[in-house]
């Protein structure tokens, strides 16, 4: 009874033709971008030259050639790269767009629709308060994520397995989960005597509902059949809620996890606006208030920045905590 | 077959579940069975009589509500890494490895460091060299099945039950996991409980086949098979035998 061993892939092997030409089209796209913003004359504003869009596409270009170098040989470089190319070359054409409807037809009209080149010439003007700001709603969030998951965590396994903390936490989870920070905000902060304090319980509280109602009930839905299993092999209750209740629930907590993150950007966004008085949510609805839309735009596309960039994450280590399941949806 | 010092036994032993509708569905209606160390002991009977509820008993997963289940003269009422257990499903855990799959209950039980070499000496016994960093998904029925025997049989237990465990396999690969089982109780005279549908695996394997109506299950025939190891699945013998258990199956008739 020999069978035959599985095969792993090997990291480093080389491109066929076709991986080449498919991550040849985000260049062809820029490269595109670059002859269009060159070759058509500048005429809304009448008195404004570009700076920025061109070298910005030059950046773009030797930054895509790093990645295409290296995933002649990385393989997972390159089946990512392969994945994104069509992805990254239709924003390239959308941006263009953009440009050509803006600076160089002014379909589009400021002060509403700033043009790329503007949105980043203001980036640029700004970028201490744009650091500033991000520094303030990062360390919000982080603080507010990091508290919101353990004790989500804690109070998801605790309910999940204890039926005692069950009885006592699940009114709590249904009267005060479901109405969003934004309503709670001022009564944290009228019990809190803070303002920071009752921001960070509000983004807290959208931390934790999410994780406590999905973990608890993953949990509460363990296999029969696979605790019983660890029974007759003597496991002791304790260490069935580690080794079995936990993994098993952990497809539900990569969606927890995500589920927490989207409410902490939420009650951010709120918690800003209404409570602590700093952070990108706020620069951006006063920039807004007196209409300098370019400075909006560079403070939206920072704060996209940083909530994609925190998504990412999250599903990085939702696919490593996976790693086991057959076909999973890999984002 | 050395008859040793533990012994198992179920006296008047019955089992019933009550529905939804408050109606009583009786599953086991006084069984009785008295098991001594070493012996194999096979459980045939009609899908549904209740031959997985009593090794759930036996287990210690499970309580009746009438009769008395002891091992070496005490009740069985929790669960035992003593008294393993290959379940109906394999049931692997799909986040562990082959490895850590059978090296479950050593970890849960603080045995790991002493008994690593185990593991793999399972492994290699049951034909999964080469499997051990894969995932259960990664593998074939019947070589979870193959899993799930040796993730019990590690824990050298000294009751093993055996819920049709080899039903999963192919004819050769199940010759050959049987006569590991056969091996296995040489070494270390467990007692070994096997419900099987399978009147020929029921022969080779054991010393006694009991033989269980349909639903309410309860004994109808003890069959003692006393061929000598290794058993001649052609022999006159054993195909008398075979004609033994299943004439005692033949419920109609009878
Ligand atoms: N948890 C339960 N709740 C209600 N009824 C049950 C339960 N477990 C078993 N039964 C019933 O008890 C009877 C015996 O079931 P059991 O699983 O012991 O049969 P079995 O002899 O192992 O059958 P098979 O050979 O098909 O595996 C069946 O009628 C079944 O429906
Ligand atoms: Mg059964």
């Amino acid at each position: 009874m020999t069978e035959q061993r599985p095969q792993k892939e090997p990291i480093i092997s080389r491109a066929s033709l076709r991986e080449v030409g498919r991550m040849l089209i985000p260049f062809a796209a820029m490269l595109l971008d670059y002859v269009v913003h060159a070759a058509l004359p500048n005429v809304y504003p009448e008195t404004y030259t570009p700076k920025y869009w061109a070298p910005c596409l030059l950046v773009c270009m030797a930054v895509w050639a790093v990645v295409f170098v290296a995933s002649l040989a990385i393989r997972p470089v390159r089946k990512k790269a392969c994945r994104l190319a069509w992805f990254i070359a239709f924003i390239f054409v959308l941006f263009e767009a953009w440009d050509v409807a803006t600076l160089k037809t002014g379909t589009l009209k400021l002060p509403f629709i700033p043009s790329p080149d503007k949105i980043i010439e203001q980036f640029i003007a700004n970028w201490g308060n744009i650091v500033n700001a991000t520094v303030a709603s990062l360390s919000l969030l982080a603080q507010g994520l990091a508290v919101g998951l353990v004790i989500g965590f804690a109070s998801g396994v605790l309910c999940g397995c204890s039926a005692i903390a069950n009885y006592w936490v699940s009114p709590l989870l249904k009267i005060v989960g479901p109405v969003p920070g934004l309503i709670w905000l001022p009564i944290f902060v009228i019990a809190f005597q803070s303002s920071y304090a009752g921001s960070l319980a509000a983004i807290v509280l959208a931390v934790w509902f999410p994780m406590t109602l999905i973990l608890s009930n993953a949990i509460k839905n363990t296999d029969i059949g696979l605790i019983e299993r660890a029974e007759t092999l003597g496991a002791s209750k304790a260490h069935i809620v580690v080794h079995v209740m936990i993994p098993n629930a952990v497809p539900a907590l990569a969606d927890a996890l995500f589920m927490s993150l989207s409410g902490s950007f939420g009650a951010l966004a709120a918690a800003e606006l209404c409570g602590v008085g700093t952070g990108l949510a706020l620069a951006v609805r006063m920039m807004g208030t007196i209409a300098n839309f370019g400075v909006v735009f560079a403070y939206v596309f920072a704060m996209i920045l940083i909530f994609s960039t925190l998504t990412a994450i999250m599903f990085a280590v939702r696919n490593w905590l996976l790693r086991w399941q057959k076909g999973l949806v890999r984002w | 077959m050395v008859a040793g010092n533990h012994q198992l036994i179920a006296a008047h032993v019955s089992r019933w579940f009550t529905g939804e509708d408050g109606v009583k569905l009786l599953a086991l209606d006084d069984f009785n069975l008295e098991v001594n160390q070493g012996e194999v002991v096979a459980l045939i009977g009609p899908s549904g009589c209740g031959k997985s509820t009593f090794l759930r008993l036996v287990a210690g997963l499970d309580e009746m509500q009438e009769g008395t289940l002891t091992y070496d003269g005490d009740p069985i009422t929790a669960p035992s890494p003593n008294r393993g257990f290959v379940f109906q499903q394999a049931n692997l855990y799909p986040w562990l490895t082959v490895e850590k799959i059978v090296a479950f209950g050593l970890k849960a039980n603080n045995e790991y460091q002493e008994k690593k070499l185990r593991v793999q000496e399972m492994i290699d016994l049951m034909g999964l060299s080469g499997f051990e960093k894969s995932y259960p998904h990664q593998i074939s029925g019947g070589m979870a099945a193959r899993v799930a025997i040796a993730q019990t049989l590690v824990m050298d237990p000294e009751v093993i039950l055996l819920d049709e465990p080899l039903s999963a396999l192919d004819a050769f690969t199940r010759a050959v996991i049987q006569d590991e089982i056969l091996k296995m109780v040489d070494r270390f005279h467990p007692i070994v409980l096997l419900v099987t549908h399978d009147i020929e695996e029921a022969v080779y394997l054991s010393d006694r086949v009991i033989v269980l109506s349909p639903r309410p299950g309860t004994n109808i025939a003890d069959i003692p098979v006393d061929l000598p190891h290794p058993r001649d699945r052609i022999s006159p013998e054993f195909i008398a035998k075979r004609h033994e258990v299943l004439d005692a199956l033949n419920f109609e008739e009878a």
